[in-house]
């Protein structure tokens, strides 16, 4: 078999032809415009995914801080009084310097009652 | 007018629109056959080349004039072409090289390729290669092109792409005298 160069025969054609008028026809779309930036769906998912979560996050921090009983933080009056009395290391003598008169005797007539 | 004049010609507002026109004319024909020896297909080669031609337009700002307008051109086409063929066949869940061989196994049944048995043999032959001596081959033998503007386009040595396109004839002749 005769060996196949490409240099000693014809060139061969690519074979590849274009429509008729191709050329002539030839118009650029719009070459002063840039192309529109195209928004990617999987970013543009990830966004609104991102927005209602922190809307779903506002809501139920908004109604948990709203609605949720809150711990009571003011003392009452009577476990001041009962702490005093009872737990705390205070004799009667400090005890007497701070209270008057009307009040020992109001301290004494309760303790005599819860007793 | 020479090339400077008309770069600057091509980024005046005044007189861009015709210089543009120039050019597409100017360099329309040969920059198809370049990118259609590179995807192939028609329709892509003309996608291809209207991304050229715009992003010719919106780069021509920052080109720098170390290379000839012609061989900037040339490289834009082939990174399109490249990229182009790359976003295609990664579509269709395959390799560039694997979406090659799908356009050349269909050349037969496309309308804008008249290439006789010969001719599809060799396209199936040049589709052997890898990617760069493909490139290589394509410019030079279909294209024409000179080896000091192949070495501007793809930045690769002109002793390089001698040896290239050498290895790319042996290696083609072989497989058409095999199949």
């Amino acid at each position: 078999m005769k060996p196949f160069t490409l240099d000693e025969n014809a060139k061969l054609p690519s074979g590849f032809v274009v429509p008729e008028n191709y050329f002539a026809q030839f118009e650029l779309k719009d070459f002063h415009t840039t192309k529109p930036k195209v928004l990617r769906l999987r970013a543009a998912k990830t966004k609104w995914t991102i927005a209602a979560a922190a809307v779903l996050l506002l809501c139920t921090t908004f109604t948990v801080y709203t609605f949720y009983p809150k711990p009571a933080t003011e003392t009452d009056s009577q476990s001041v009084e009962n702490y005093i009395l009872h737990d705390a290391d205070i004799s009667s003598y400090e005890l007497a310097e701070y209270l008057n008169e009307t009040e020992l005797n109001n301290l004494r007539l309760s303790t005599n009652a819860s007793n | 007018m020479n090339e400077h004049e008309f770069i600057q010609a091509l980024l005046d507002p005044q007189t861009q629109n015709v210089a543009f026109q120039k050019l597409v004319g100017q360099y329309q024909k040969p920059l198809y056959f370049h990118i259609r020896s590179i995807v192939l297909n028609h329709d892509d080669a003309d996608d291809v080349l209207q991304n050229t031609f715009v992003k010719v337009f919106q780069y021509l700002k920052n080109f720098k004039q170390e290379s000839k307008l012609y061989t900037w051109m040339y490289r834009i086409a082939t990174n399109e072409a490249l990229s182009h063929l790359s976003q295609k066949a990664k579509k269709n869940g395959r390799t560039s090289l694997e979406h090659q061989a799908f356009v050349i196994d269909n050349l037969v049944a496309d309308v804008y390729f008249e290439g006789d048995e010969i001719q599809l043999k060799l396209q199936k032959a040049i589709h052997e290669l890898p990617e760069k001596q493909q490139l290589v081959f394509k410019m030079r033998y279909f294209n024409e092109l000179k080896y000091e503007e192949m070495s501007e386009i793809l930045g690769t040595s002109v002793g390089a792409l001698k040896a290239s396109y050498h290895h790319a004839v042996k290696k083609i002749e072989t497989y058409m005298l095999k199949n």
